[in-house]
């Protein structure tokens, strides 16, 4: 009986080892920002979207015009709170797109 | 006799409160935005020598100032800021045969400002916005200080013992690529000890290009920026017991060639302001220049 379980457990983890090498499948959002225009500014913008508990990363790009976000696992994305943010931030929100990704 | 350069000292208080956004002028304030809830430190070490004397006194004022400004997004409209300056202030002269040289240093006036964000247009890429700001210099500093030759004259004191007010506002244009500030502001200054500073009106512009790097990367790139700014400042003669300093005020036109390296958390920041042109009252003391340079940090 013991030597089954420990079968089991040794299977289980093995097929879970693909999982942990590409990583978890989470939300992400991507905010089109205007006004956004300098390294100091996005700083401001990323630790504003951060205030948001389900926000697990937040990645500014100037090149873009954008910020994408990562929630944590299982969490759904508050594209309108998200919104917010980057306004109280001083920046002008635009068009948001959600999706899912590997995240590592 | 204007002994102490008042009206070269009065250029300071309306320098250095702000800029806390990036790439932003380095001499004045500017629109560009402070998020809600976002503290900005910024430290700027100022030196400043007037040395071209009219008269034959051979007058030498030079000032090794450290400004400490705090500022915080209330809303994301509406930031306040304080600013503490630590200066210290040296005056040489020929009196006859003898020599004299007095200087004090201490903590100034702090003073505290706010700025509201009255016009904004954000597009992709760029963003203009007016901001008018209203502040006031409280008496904090010393004013009383005196040497073995008796009381130290106004302009060597750390503190004015005045409230003084200061009002204005500034307009930027920010595209990722280049920026542009323009300012109007006025400080009116009060009386303390029989003597009132003149009045100060200046009108400032800035221009600020983007040298490195040439193309965006990913993310969010570290910048440098060269800029460019332009300062018109004119100074009311000071009245001492309600009399008018003929020998002081006037009108003075710096220009000020400026670097900034902006990251995501910091700004590293320098520039040198030229006296291109002085028209000044009577004898009062001529700038040579004012060297700034500092750092901000967000947090």
């Amino acid at each position: 009986m013991k030597k089954f379980h420990l079968r089991q457990m040794a299977a289980a983890l093995a097929l879970c080892l693909p999982l942990l090498a590409c990583g978890a499948e989470r939300q992400v959002v991507n905010i089109a920002v205007k006004g956004m225009t300098c390294p100091f500014c996005a700083y401001g913008l990323e630790k504003n979207l951060g205030k948001a508990s389900e926000v697990d990363r937040v990645a500014a790009s100037l090149k873009q015009q954008n910020v994408h976000i990562v929630l944590k696992p299982g969490t759904q994305p508050d594209v309108a709170r998200y919104k917010q943010l980057i306004h109280d931030a001083g920046f002008t929100p635009g068009e948001a797109r959600v999706g899912k990704e590997d995240v590592k | 006799m204007n002994t102490a350069p008042r009206n070269i000292l009065a250029l300071l208080p309306l320098c250095f409160w702000t800029a806390a956004a990036p790439a932003a002028p380095l001499t004045f304030n500017t629109a560009l935005p402070i998020s809600k809830d976002e503290w900005i430190l910024r430290e700027q070490f100022v030196h400043m020598k007037s040395a071209d004397d009219p008269t034959a006194m051979h007058r030498r004022m030079e000032v090794d100032g450290l400004m400490s400004m705090l500022g915080y997004g209330i809303t994301r409209d509406f930031a306040v800021f304080a600013v503490l300056p630590y200066t210290d202030k040296r005056l040489s002269m020929n009196l006859g045969a003898q020599g004299i040289h007095r200087s004090r240093a201490g903590v100034g006036d702090a003073t505290f400002m706010g700025r509201y964000t009255a016009h904004e247009a954000n597009a992709t890429g760029h963003t203009f916005r007016i901001a008018p700001f209203l502040g006031v210099k409280a008496p904090t500093g010393d004013d009383h200080a005196s040497d073995r030759l008796g009381r130290l004259p106004p302009g060597l004191q750390s503190g004015s013992g005045s409230t003084d007010w200061q009002g204005g506002a500034v307009a930027s244009f920010q595209s990722l690529d280049w920026g542009a500030d323009v300012q109007l502001a006025y400080q009116s200054n009060g009386e303390a000890n029989g003597f009132r500073a003149g009045a100060v009106s200046r009108l400032d512009l800035s221009v600020q290009r983007r040298l490195w790097p040439g193309a965006l990367g990913e993310g969010v790139p570290s910048f440098l920026y060269g800029g460019l700014e332009a300062n018109l400042v004119h100074v009311v003669r000071d009245r001492v017991n309600g009399a008018e300093d003929t020998n002081s005020g006037g009108t003075t036109l710096f220009l000020t060639p400026t670097v900034q390296y902006v990251t995501r958390g910091w700004v590293l920041e320098a520039g040198v302001q030229i006296p291109v042109s002085q028209r000044l009252n009577g004898t009062a003391l001529k700038n040579d220049y004012v060297l700034t340079t500092g750092f901000r940090l967000n947090f």
